[in-house]
């Protein structure tokens, strides 16, 4: 499985970088890949692992002063990902799985 | 050759149906029309070995109309409210012996169709409040299931009388003609027919996980349903019901008694299975014990296709048609294939 995760920040207490930095470590070393700056697809085990990133980004937001909103959706592996993003083909079909990743 | 027509008749009665579908052992939320509580189909053997080459059942279910599989949808939205669904559906149900005589004869088939109707409430018990959390999303489900059968149908398409006594006369009705201490039942031709009413009750758990599940969804990890009902077979309801001669033998009045359990991948059983099943006849017949007793254990590999092994205890009044007056004690042993998915889930909009 796979998800997409979209993600916008505000200005506030916290610097934007460190904003990004503490989204980009609940992911932790999870396979990401880019399709825009703030917009990327990451591996998932299950729907609970799903489910349980959601509730550490919750956190993650309330911790940085709700200094970012984010929307993440959930794919069945080897699902084709239909959109116009330019990305790596190679890290995408690791993430997805069965080569469909366009 | 004789070999040759046993192999033949294994291929046609099992072969087919295994080319034919690959059934999912989860059966996919809001995605499809999910079996609950099936018939089988099977082909088996069975010790003490008897004049049967092999026995079969088939019984695809043809689900006409059904709203379980989009009330999967909403059990665990974050009210935890019931939800309701119905399934109406027909069955096309024979069983088949094959007799280890002259020229292997399949005699007298039981021709069972069946109308289904079901009604099922779920409704999630977490004691988890959070539809984030996995607490929440495990479950159990409860489970109530009305299983009706408003009419089916068992007879064997045969045209002789039902006992060896008998014969015909000129209006076509069946008269004794050579009498016989204990009516004898006519085996090679004679004419079997009931039509029976069915209604049980079911209450089950359903204990859920995402590991396995799609995307966005937990499935049955392991359940249980335990059920009671009734079965009559009425004289006159509707044409081929049962005749006053064989109501008086067969037991047209049961109780019905179910319990199963099953998991989702146990050792390497994708789908393993424990049934038990009683019936308890009111005015059964001569010579034959009120209660029958049927227990199942099955195994259903992954990447089998849905297709499985069970071995079975059976033992009370013979099912098979023109059997009805005898009773059998058998352990059955054979090829199944899937005969319910495991229910999955769509977890709540975040």
């Amino acid at each position: 499985m796979y998800a997409t995760f979209s993600y916008d920040v505000t200005a506030g207490r916290n610097s934007v970088d460190d904003v990004r930095t503490a989204i980009l470590d609940v992911f932790g070393d999870r396979k990401m890949c880019d399709l825009l700056s703030d917009t990327f697809i990451c591996e998932i085990v299950d729907t609970s692992d799903f489910l349980a990133l959601v509730r550490e980004l919750k956190k993650a937001a309330k911790d940085v002063d709700g200094q970012f909103v984010f929307v993440m959706t959930i794919h069945e592996g080897g699902t084709r990902l239909n959109c116009n993003a330019d990305f790596s083909k190679a890290k995408a079909r690791a993430i997805i799985g069965s080569g469909d990743d366009e | 050759m004789r070999t040759l027509v046993r192999a033949i008749g294994l291929v046609l009665l099992f072969g087919t149906p295994l080319a034919a579908q690959d059934s999912p052992l989860i059966a996919r939320s809001g995605g499809g029309r999910p079996v609950v509580q099936p018939d089988g189909t099977y082909v088996f053997q069975h010790i003490p070995h008897s004049d049967i080459i092999f026995e079969g059942q088939i019984a695809p279910r043809i689900i006409i109309v059904d709203s379980i599989g989009r009330a999967t949808r909403n059990v665990l939205l974050e009210m935890k409210p019931p939800s309701w669904g119905y399934q109406v559906s027909t069955t096309p149900m024979v069983r088949l012996r094959m007799f280890d005589q002259t020229s292997n004869p399949v005699r007298t088939p039981s021709y069972m169709p069946k109308a289904t109707v079901q009604f099922a409430r779920f409704r999630n018990l977490s004691k988890g409040t959070d539809t984030d959390s996995e607490e929440f999303n495990r479950g159990p489900i409860e489970m109530w299931l009305v299983d009706t059968i408003p009419f089916g149908h068992h007879s064997n398409g045969q045209d002789g009388c039902l006992f060896t006594s008998q014969t015909r006369n000129e209006e076509g009705e069946c008269v004794v003609v050579a009498p016989t201490p204990e009516p004898i039942v006519n085996k090679k031709d004679g004419s079997f027919s009931t039509n029976y009413i069915q209604a049980m009750l079911f209450y089950g758990r359903m204990h859920l996980d995402s590991s396995g599940a799609s995307a966005g969804e937990f499935a049955t990890r392991w359940d249980w349903r335990v059920g009671a009902g009734m079965q009559f077979n009425p004289e006159g309801y509707v044409g081929g019901s049962i005749k006053p001669e064989l109501s008086e033998l067969y037991g047209p009045t049961r109780v019905l008694l179910s319990a199963l359990t099953s998991r989702r991948d146990l050792w390497r059983c994708g789908r393993f299975a424990a049934e038990a099943h009683f019936q308890y006849m009111t005015t059964p017949p001569p010579d034959v014990s009120n209660l029958i007793t049927q227990l199942e254990g099955a195994c259903h590999p992954r990447n089998w296709g849905g297709a499985g092994v069970f071995v079975r205890f059976y033992h009370g009044q013979d099912y098979y048609n023109l059997g009805f007056a005898e009773s059998i004690t058998r352990v059955m042993f054979g090829m199944a294939l899937q005969k319910e998915g495991f229910l999955s889930f769509r977890i709540s909009p975040l």
